[in-house]
């Protein structure tokens, strides 16, 4: 899927929701490039600003959109990759923060599991 | 005023990444850049390893300087490490 359709299907979805794409176009298609080229790699849009464990169940929380977006948007106005955004937030009055990751520590004994320890 | 060595770990995906390093070359820092997510498995096994202690939520970018480790692309803290104005 090329990146102008996947932007046309997930924007109507998500503005349905109260998300919306950064107004930086750049970013915003930079970012859902990534996601089909995460998609091509590890066979599902792992946010393109966390590293893939190449294994969707450990990823689940981390598959696009990510179980953060909300709280982050409540909180920053951007979610983690600041893919997705408030209305507020791309009108202006909200300045740029960094937003920290949400996403708890992986638990000691989930380590990395890379494809070839399958 | 020289420049310390600087490292940074990104992903070719990340967008925040991506800045860092357009900033650093702006500002004609050196640094070392590893994109982590085409690292082959053992490669990265070893440096999350390593990283962990610096980074436990393996966030990225992550930039070392002066024996810190600044997590994500905060441009503020990093123009003050490189003792510059941001």
């Amino acid at each position: 899927m090329n990146t102008e359709k996947l932007y046309q299907q997930l924007q109507k979805i998500n503005e349905a929701k109260g998300y919306y794409f950064n107004r930086d176009m750049d970013k915003t298609m930079f970012l859902l490039e990534s996601l089909v080229k995460n998609r091509e790699r590890y066979g599902y849009m792992c946010c393109p600003c966390r590293l893939a464990q190449e294994d969707a169940k450990a990823d689940r929380d981390i598959i696009c959109p990510c179980a953060y977006r909300e709280a982050d948007v409540r909180e920053f106005g951007a979610c983690y990759c600041q893919l997705y955004v408030s209305k507020q937030w791309n009108e202006g009055p909200i300045p740029e923060v960094y937003v920290p990751e949400r996403r708890p520590e992986e638990p000691s004994s989930r380590i990395t599991r890379l494809s070839s320890d399958r | 005023m020289a420049h310390p060595t600087l490292k940074i770990l990104v992903l070719t995906t990340c967008p925040q990444c991506k800045a860092l390093r357009a900033l650093l070359t702006t500002l004609e820092i050196p640094f070392e850049s590893t994109d982590v997510d085409t690292l082959a498995p053992e490669e990265r096994q070893e440096l999350l390893h390593w990283m962990a202690p610096h980074n436990p939520k393996k966030a990225f970018p992550v930039t070392f300087i002066n024996g810190k480790a600044i997590i994500g692309y905060q441009k503020d803290l990093l123009m003050e490490e490189l003792g510059l104005k941001p």
